[in-house]
């Protein structure tokens, strides 16, 4: 920067000269500013994960018990205590006047039944119609229920209730018509035990929990058969409650030291699932949301816990103050609203709890899920298997996007290193300023012409020719080794033969007639070694599966796309160092390699090493190349023949099609951001280790 | 230590190893690789390219099993287990069989041969078909063209296009077809042509392929739209960076303090240009479709409201983004030009009298114009032949209108576009029937390797025209 030194006399040019620094201030500092608000951007998108569950109180009304009829978005409404009212908007005649009900919270549609002496159920559209209509009334003389559960999706309701002598009775009610089939389980657990029966209308069927032991019914509608029944393992304590988990794809069981142990119901024989959970207090009612893996535990006292469960996640932690009867608590199918029907009062209590799967843990620690058999990490945002719930678990897109970077950096390292030594200290300046430019145009192909020519051409013949590919190798470093050897040979003949051996010819004719004997010979070579098919022998001998579209076809593509990169780097550190530190080598007697390896490449050293920081930072974030050249499948397998998904890759993907805000959305830009942090902080340490070249040059 | 035979040997073996230079053949053998590779590369796109044009020879096929099959040969491989080749068959018309591919097993044929009364069809909304010509019906009535020769069955089928007449053609196995003038597109006959007519008909096919736009969901017709919306984009894009990035790169070099701070923002601006492209993307969605353009909808477009104007996806916020992702190239590739810059000029012309701003416009900025030039096309280059950002900022599978018309505001910024390069990403990654569109592909990549490599190729000149020209000078 040189400040101006005369005296400008000019009013005008004065002027002029300010406004010109002060537009590039502003604009040059506008544009630097932009570059923060891009990682702030990321950042602020992001956020609301941080934030914690938060519960609130939002209504108390003096009410008794009897009074109740809650909308899915918690709205409530009350019913009058006169059993005879007309039905209308807002006052529903209930036909009963006292005991249990069950209340299912969908959205707009209120399931509400309500047993003893008779029962009843109300389905209402809500609000502002007169859709309430009463399903069905069925007359259950002398039946006292002790607890009752309701389940219903779609046009089916499932009730399942106990009347005092212990007897288990279920009802499986089709909305659209008037059938109705039931279901007497006489069978009584033990003294002191209690059995529970858990209705679930998704497969029209009851599970029946008393002490270790289940049954399963299926209810149709010409009668209910009885499934498969049996133990379930690891329950040391009494049961105190159960409950089905997220999507009814688990069942949860606490027990009286308030361990909470969980069983995969996808399963006919409901194994267990990993060791019980402590929680902070023994559990007399347990809830689950529908949509999210979040479950709910409240004690007799009125403590609440919310949780993931199958993770150590605690979601949060607090009270509900005058809780009298954990059967008066409902929660709302989404999780928002809790609502609880103490004596004399209704309390309606909403929880905030926007992204619960989203935790540190979730995110990167394995989860056992339902249909599984082991804890692992899967990414299935849309989810998938029986249940369907999303998993988010970003640790296999990282996985993906290290195994494509590091497959691509084995594949590009050794050639461009190769490369850069042999244009920069061997090859003759004439030379160099030709072949420099050659190669560096391996950088014009676009990576989306990279990416379709692995995925769609170099896909299938690597399944025809995988010998050949598995062999090129030996042939790549080989050939050279076997020129070396046959021109030392000669030499010995000779001492004047081929003084600088045309060695790019050379190897070049070797090259291709190795791969055109590998191609010619493939076959046999195939059928000689691995007895027909590379994949079958693999699978046969090894156990390796083979994915077309895998981490090897990747490694090439992506060491082909960074292989410039870092040739460029690489080669102009190596050229820059002062000729006549090698000269002095060379003069002292040193051949030629041992000056470049002990001289040149130790000056340069920190270049190459900034050079495979920036070409490797540069495979993290390669989108093109992975998106097509693999099958996108979110695996942990380290496999050379197995296939992956990258952070990029999901984004691109994935990104137009989440919901704008949605978790996906954000956990999206999560994934950005972590290829933003990986990428600068390797760019950062690849900046400094040149800058300190530089300074190693000053010297000179 | 006792002196053994052993050492001495070793001895002689290393220092023959040392004279023979392994490692020198070595690199050798990598370099011979990467140029391998590149020609490689480049063959198998021109060739696969070239050949999408080429007219194919079609192929009549006399099966044991089934009818006569007459197509384009694809592919010959071993069957697998057994003894014999299978040919895979592109049969065309999708509407008369169950698959447009076969595969046909050597051991089941009778016979082979290329008819030189084969015709292909290429047809606007089906795919292509393969048969011979039976009659053809200018609106009156049928003229039978079976005892023709080939040159004036074609010759007589091409004049019917564009009429209300209609073409009677018959498949190979024996099945008529009927087929309005108005479907028709081209007629050939790739197995009587001359070496001429062939050229020919590749230069007409690739003219074709240039000016038309895709038919048949994409794996049809040309790419005009995608040559026109890359043009656009990139354009738009060069307008955006060229101000921005010069600005920045003349506030870092000339008018920003010298010290920490200035340092830690260049490093953060050497940082950004290895940032990778899909975050920008991101970004891109976040802020400026989602956040900038839902905001200005919600100002100017709230009649339209829930339908996005501004708020979805279009040309600007991918030209807007593209600019973000290139600016740190034009940065970093400016600066460089003004370092370059000798010293002496600019003291020269402050000595003269001159202003800062006087200095930097008259003499500075035009010595170092071609470094900004350089960095400009290095820019185009990189934005030419990025797709991972577009996928979420604009480009779109098939954009029913070009973003430049004769209607008023002429330039739609708020439009989807196609782009080259989703154009093959869509077409390799998405389309059904890639084995059918894969010449489609190889020439759309062919076409944007040819782009990207020319502008590589045009800033490698310039930049070496810029060295000679002020010598080299290290960033200070």
């Amino acid at each position: 920067m040189i400040d101006a030194v005369t005296q400008v006399t000019s009013r005008r040019r004065r002027v002029r000269d300010r406004a010109v620094t002060l537009a590039i201030n502003v604009g040059g500092g506008g544009v630097i500013a932009l570059i923060v608000l891009m990682l702030a951007y990321l950042l602020y998108v992001v956020s609301p994960f941080a934030a914690n569950a938060e519960l609130g109180k939002v209504l108390t009304i003096p009410s008794g018990p009897d009074r109740l009829l809650a909308r899915g978005d918690g709205r409530l409404w009350i019913l009058p205590r006169a059993p005879d009212h007309a039905v209308n908007q807002e006052q529903w005649h209930l036909p009963v006047s006292s005991g249990r009900r069950a209340v299912q919270l969908r959205g707009e549609q209120v399931h509400l039944f309500a047993l003893f002496p008779r029962l009843a159920g109300l389905d209402a559209e809500l609000p502002g119609t007169t859709a309430a209509q009463w399903l069905s009334v069925v007359d259950t003389p002398g039946i006292e229920p002790q607890t009752l559960a309701m389940d219903s999706a779609d046009d089916r309701v499932i009730l399942t209730y106990a009347d005092r002598s212990g007897v288990l009775h279920a009802l499986s009610i089709r909305l659209t018509s008037t059938a109705v089939s039931s279901l007497v389980h006489h069978e009584r657990p033990g003294p002191g035990a209690t059995a529970f029966a858990l209705p679930n209308s998704r497969s029209n069927s009851v599970l029946i929990v008393h002490g270790d032991r289940y049954l399963r019914w299926r209810l149709g509608d010409s009668g209910s058969t009885r499934l498969l029944g049996g133990q379930l393992s690891g329950l040391d304590e009494p049961v105190v409650t159960v409950a089905w988990g997220p999507a009814h794809d688990t069942l949860l069981v606490a027990d009286s030291l308030g361990l909470l142990h969980r069983f995969d119901a996808v399963r006919g024989n409901l194994p267990r699932m990993g060791p019980a959970r402590q929680l902070d207090f023994v559990p007399r009612w347990i809830g689950s949301e529908r949509g999210r893996r979040v479950a709910f535990a409240a004690s007799a006292a009125g403590d609440l816990s919310v949780f993931v469960p199958g993770s150590d996640e605690r979601l949060y932690r607090g009270s509900l103050d005058g809780l009298k009867d954990v059967a008066e608590l409902y929660l709302s199918e989404n999780g928002r609203f809790l609502v609880q029907a103490g004596e004399g009062q209704l309390l309606r209590w909403k929880l905030t709890n926007v992204y619960p799967e989203t935790g540190w843990r979730s995110l990167w620690q394995r989860q056992w899920f339902a249909a599984y058999d082991a804890p692992a990490h899967i990414w299935h945002p849309d989810g998938d298997g029986v249940a369907g719930l999303s998993k988010y678990s970003l640790s296999p897109l990282l996985f993906g996007t290290f195994k494509a970077a590091i497959y691509g950096m084995l594949l590009a390292l050794p050639i461009a290193l190769g490369c850069a030594v042999y244009v920069g200290y061997f090859l003759a300046p004439r030379l160099r300023n030709r072949f420099k430019p050659a190669i560096e145009m391996l950088e014009a192909f676009p990576t989306v012409v990279l990416g379709f020519l692995a995925g769609l051409w170099l896909a299938p013949l690597l399944l025809k020719y995988l010998t050949l590919v598995l062999l090129l190798p030996l042939l790549l470093i080989g050939a050279p080794l076997l020129l070396a050897a046959l021109h030392l040979a000669l030499q010995y003949l000779s001492p004047r033969f081929m003084r600088r051996p045309p060695r790019l010819a050379l190897v070049a004719v070797v090259y291709l007639a190795g791969i055109a004997g590998l191609s010619h010979y493939g076959d046999a070579l195939t059928l000689w070694l691995f007895g027909g098919s590379v994949q079958d022998w693999m699978w046969e001998a090894i156990g390796l599966p083979y994915d077309q579209r895998n981490a090897l076809l990747v490694g090439m593509a992506m060491g082909l796309a960074i292989m410039p990169t870092m040739f460029t780097l690489v080669e102009d550190a190596i050229h820059a160092v002062p000729r006549a530190l090698s000269d002095g080598s060379l003069a002292l007697g040193a051949t030629r390699w041992q000056s470049l390896a002990r001289v040149v490449l130790p000056a340069a050293a920190p270049a190459v090493l900034s050079a495979v920081l920036i070409g490797f930072a540069r495979g993290l974030g390669e989108t093109m190349i992975v998106l097509l050249a693999t099958g996108n499948t979110p695996l942990m397998e380290p496999g050379i023949f197995s296939g992956l998904q990258s952070l990029s890759a999901a984004v691109a993907a994935e990104l137009p099609e989440a919901a704008v805000g949605g978790v996906h959305y954000r956990l999206l830009f999560l994934a950005a951001l972590v290829l933003f942090a990986l990428t600068f902080v390797f760019n950062t340490i690849a900046e400094l280790f040149r800058q300190r070249l530089r300074y190693t040059y000053e010297a000179y | 230590m006792k002196p053994t035979d052993v050492p001495e040997i070793s001895g002689a073996l290393r220092a023959g190893v040392r004279r023979a230079e392994p490692m020198v053949w070595l690199s050798a053998g990598a370099v011979t690789l990467a140029l391998m590779l590149l020609v490689g590369l480049l063959f198998l796109l021109a060739s696969r390219g070239f050949s999408h044009f080429w007219p194919q020879p079609l192929i009549l096929l006399d099966n044991v099993e089934s009818k006569a099959q007459l197509g384009i040969l694809l592919d010959r491989e071993p069957v697998p287990y057994a003894q014999d080749y299978r040919l895979l068959l592109h049969l065309g018309g999708e509407d008369f069989f169950d698959s447009p591919l076969v595969w046909v097993e050597e051991a089941t044929l009778r016979a082979r041969s290329t008819p030189q009364a084969a015709l292909a069809i290429e047809r606007r909304d089906q795919g292509p078909l393969f048969a011979f010509a039976e009659g053809v019906d200018y609106g009156e009535a049928r003229l039978e063209l079976s005892d023709w020769n080939v040159a004036d069955q074609v010759a007589a089928i091409r004049k019917v296009r564009g009429t209300a007449g209609r073409v009677y053609l018959r498949l190979a196995s024996g099945r008529p077809v009927t087929l309005p003038a108005s479907d028709l597109i081209e007629v050939s006959s790739p197995n009587a042509m001359s070496g001429m007519a062939r050229i020919r008909h590749a230069f007409s096919a690739l003219g074709r392929f240039v000016r038309e736009a895709p038919r048949r969901g994409n794996v049809q017709g040309g790419v005009f739209p995608a040559i026109v919306g890359t043009v656009l984009l990139v354009l738009l894009m060069t307008a955006i960076v060229a101000p921005l990035g010069v600005l920045a790169a003349v506030y870092l070099q000339e008018y920003a303090q010298r010290g920490p701070l200035t340092r830690m923002v260049r490093i953060g601006v050497n940082n950004l240009a290895g940032v990778p492209s899909i975050v920008y993307g991101v970004f891109g969605l976040g802020f400026f479709v989602y956040g900038l353009g839902g905001s200005l909808d919600q100002l100017f477009f709230s009649d339209s409201l829930p339908a996005p104007t501004l708020g979805a996806p279009g040309l600007l916020w991918a030209a807007l983004t593209m600019a973000l992702l290139t600016l740190p190239v034009v940065i970093v590739s400016t600066e460089e030009g003004l370092a370059r810059v000798p010293r002496n000029l600019r003291e020269g012309s402050l000595a003269l009298g001159a202003t800062r701003a006087e200095a930097l416009f008259r003499v500075v900025l035009p010595a170092a114009s071609q470094a900004v030039l350089t960095g400009l096309i290095l820019a185009v280059a990189r934005a030419t032949g990025e797709v991972a950002p577009l996928i979420l900022v604009g480009v779109a599978k098939y954009a029913p209108g070009l973003p430049v018309s004769s209607e008023f505001p002429f330039l739609h910024l708020d439009q989807q576009f196609m782009h080259l390069g989703f154009y093959i990403y869509d077409l390799g990654f998405q389309s059904p029937s890639i084995e059918t569109a894969e010449g489609l592909v190889f020439a759309t990549a062919l076409l944007l390797v040819l782009i990207v490599l020319l502008l590589n190729l045009a800033a490698v000149m310039l930049r070496s025209r810029l060295r000679n020209a002020f010598g080299t000078q290290e960033l200070r």
